[in-house]
């Protein structure tokens, strides 16, 4: 068996990603990929959060999970607000995960989506979670893949990718982060840093690393009203808030968001939906989508199918 | 509806009862019913599986027994042990499988799917454990009380029934198919040869056979692992074992095993694919299709 494979066909399938496209989000200058055709549709919304200097996700983190799934369904991935290649928050005040959350929904909106199967990694499970309960209109299903934020327990996120032993900002600095999320570090690809260093360089995304670590609005608002709207969030699944079907996805080996997460995660959103499944994937860190993105696009077609609207 | 066609023919030296049918062009899939002979309060055989199977067969070519003492298949020829019902099994799949096959096992049949894994690697595309006390660690269990008091007589239709209701989330999946073919199979030679109502289950060989099998599971998954790619599905609500023990017995063999995933479904006691049909054929085969995909 070639241990490559799996990076090599990601390199290919990142070719075939389309090219960004842009679309005004009230006032927000928003990227966006656009593939393939369907009744139905699929947005991907990818982790972190604007301001972090060591590494930067963006769109095109799903390419290799994005492309094969466009041969059967719309799939939609947006740059989120201050990420990849949206612009950042207009106001200082909007520096904060509820903006975020109202981008991703006014996003959906504007580009005339129907309910949409949301899949959501990491912060972005968080986000597409807190949409699917706030603006249950706009969602069909939710898959919440790794997230730590969505999660009650304890993360450790921090402790893992504590003070990179390279410069922040580096090329060096963004592998050894990216190498350290996930089970075997080939699969962090050329390509996908390559994408992140451009993200890094581009003007707008400094700017947002200026007020978040310069002008301190990472400590000042961003985190502490993280952790509010969190305990918001976590109270409103508590509550049965969320009432569209749920699948859970994670990888057996993630050391920032360990496996247990998960199943508390899977109480806590089972007690209330019927339609919630827990998927556990070995040999796979934090990036569970590209350490094995034929069982996890798997996975996901066969959700989609289930959950598709029955007219 | 796709109708299955009933297959009767000595294997391993036992009259067999199996179906077959279905279409695909991958590798066919080989259903182990749950229920042990003798012990479980309900007769295991093919009628467990109820209408999961025309959905199967719609892309899968199928391959499903009664095994050793279940159903319309008659005793083991020597001592009903989990070595028996896999030696049988191994013989089916050699007659009837045409190359290599992905294997399923529930309950009883979890053991016996994971024991062929284990001793004939060679003929397996893929390894799924359902729902599965037999296979997963026992540990100093406490005392499980679910099946303590069934109704008089055994292996009635109402004794049967109290016992579906008894290991389900929701009774609604139990219907007269189920308790007519469950109550058929009680009459039949290969449970008559295992009903002992007032034998003790540890004079019973397969229940010494399941704890022994397991000891040498665990010697194994401590050394080689289990070579095949594996699935465990299971319930969230099945009162024989818990999501602990599921995720357990994921934890030793995904400790070798780089293709394991582990699966929990929502609302669901011992019968899964019963109770909720869609999320457990979308994931029995969402894992296939993506091994599939991976190996292209």
């Amino acid at each position: 068996m070639n241990l490559n494979a799996a990076a090599t066909d990601a390199a290919s399938q990142a070719n075939a990603f389309p090219p960004k496209s842009f679309i005004d989000v009230k006032g927000v200058r928003t990227a966006y990929h656009d593939l393939g055709n369907g009744p139905e549709t699929i947005v991907f919304i990818y982790g972190g959060n604007f301001g972090g200097a060591d590494a930067s996700s963006s769109a095109s983190v799903w390419s290799i999970n994005a492309v094969p799934l466009s041969e059967h369904f719309r799939v939609v991935v947006p740059d989120k607000l201050g990420q990849g290649y949206t612009d950042v928050p207009l106001r200082d005040e909007d520096y904060t995960m509820t903006a975020v959350v109202a981008h991703i929904a006014d996003f959906i909106r504007e580009m005339k989506l129907p309910p949409v199967h949301i899949v959501g990694h990491s912060r972005g499970g968080f986000a597409s979670a807190r949409v699917a309960m706030q603006f249950p209109e706009l969602v069909r299903s939710l898959t919440i893949v790794s997230s730590g934020t969505l999660s009650p327990g304890v993360g450790t996120n921090e402790v893992t990718l504590a003070n990179p032993p390279f410069q922040p900002g580096t090329r060096e600095c963004a592998r050894w982060v990216y190498e350290n999320y996930c089970y075997k570090p080939h699969v962090v690809t050329e390509d996908w840093i390559d994408v992140v260093m451009d993200v890094l360089s581009q003007e707008g995304y400094r700017r947002g690393v200026r007020k978040m670590v310069d002008e301190k609005l990472g400590t000042r608002l961003f985190l502490p009203d993280l952790a509010r709207y969190k305990r918001e969030t976590l109270a409103w699944i508590n509550e049965g808030r969320l009432q569209r079907p749920t699948q859970i996805v994670w990888g057996f080996n993630d050391r920032t968001v360990v496996a247990e997460r998960g199943v508390e995660m899977f109480n806590m959103v089972s007690a209330h939906e019927r339609r919630t499944s827990l998927n556990i994937i070995n040999e796979a860190g934090h990036f569970v989508y590209r350490e094995h993105p034929e069982r996890f696009n798997a996975l996901l077609a066969n959700f989609v199918n289930l959950y598709s609207a029955r007219g | 509806m796709t109708r299955l066609k009933n297959n009767h023919a000595s294997i391993a030296g036992t009259q067999t009862h199996f179906l077959t049918g279905g279409k695909g062009d991958g590798p066919a899939l080989v259903l182990l019913h749950g229920g042990s002979p003798g012990l479980s309060p309900f007769c295991g055989g093919t009628h467990l599986w109820g209408g999961i199977l025309s959905e199967l067969a719609k892309s899968r070519r199928l391959i499903v027994p009664d095994l050793l003492g279940s159903g319309e298949t008659g005793p083991a020829p020597e001592a009903l042990t989990i070595d028996a019902m896999a030696a049988h099994v191994i013989a089916l799949i050699e007659a009837e499988g045409g190359g290599r096959v992905h294997l399923l096992g529930h309950d009883l049949g979890g053991l016996v799917a994971l024991w062929i894994a284990i001793t004939a690697p060679q003929l397996l595309a893929s390894l799924t454990i359902v729902a599965s006390n037999a296979a997963s660690p026992t540990g100093d269990g406490v005392e499980n009380l679910s099946l303590i008091s069934p109704p008089a007589p055994l292996w009635s239709a109402d004794s049967q029934a109290w016992a579906y209701d008894r290991l389900s989330y929701s009774h609604h999946h139990i219907d007269a198919a189920l308790i007519e073919a469950s109550v058929a199979a009680a009459a039949r030679d290969g449970h008559s040869a295992y009903a002992k109502p007032d034998a003790a289950p540890s004079d019973s060989d397969v229940f010494t056979s399941i704890m022994r099998t397991k000891s040498r599971f665990f010697r194994i998954a401590r050394e080689e692992g289990v070579q095949v790619p594996t699935q465990i599905i299971w319930a969230k609500n099945d009162p024989l074992v818990s999501v602990d023990h599921g995720v357990w017995l994921y934890r030793i063999i995904a400790a070798k095993q780089r293709a394991a995933h582990f699966h929990l479904i929502n609302r669901s006691g011992s019968f899964p694919f019963r109770e909720q049909p869609d999320e457990f054929l979308r994931m029995l085969l969402a894992f296939q299709d993506g091994l599939k995909a991976e190996a292209a």
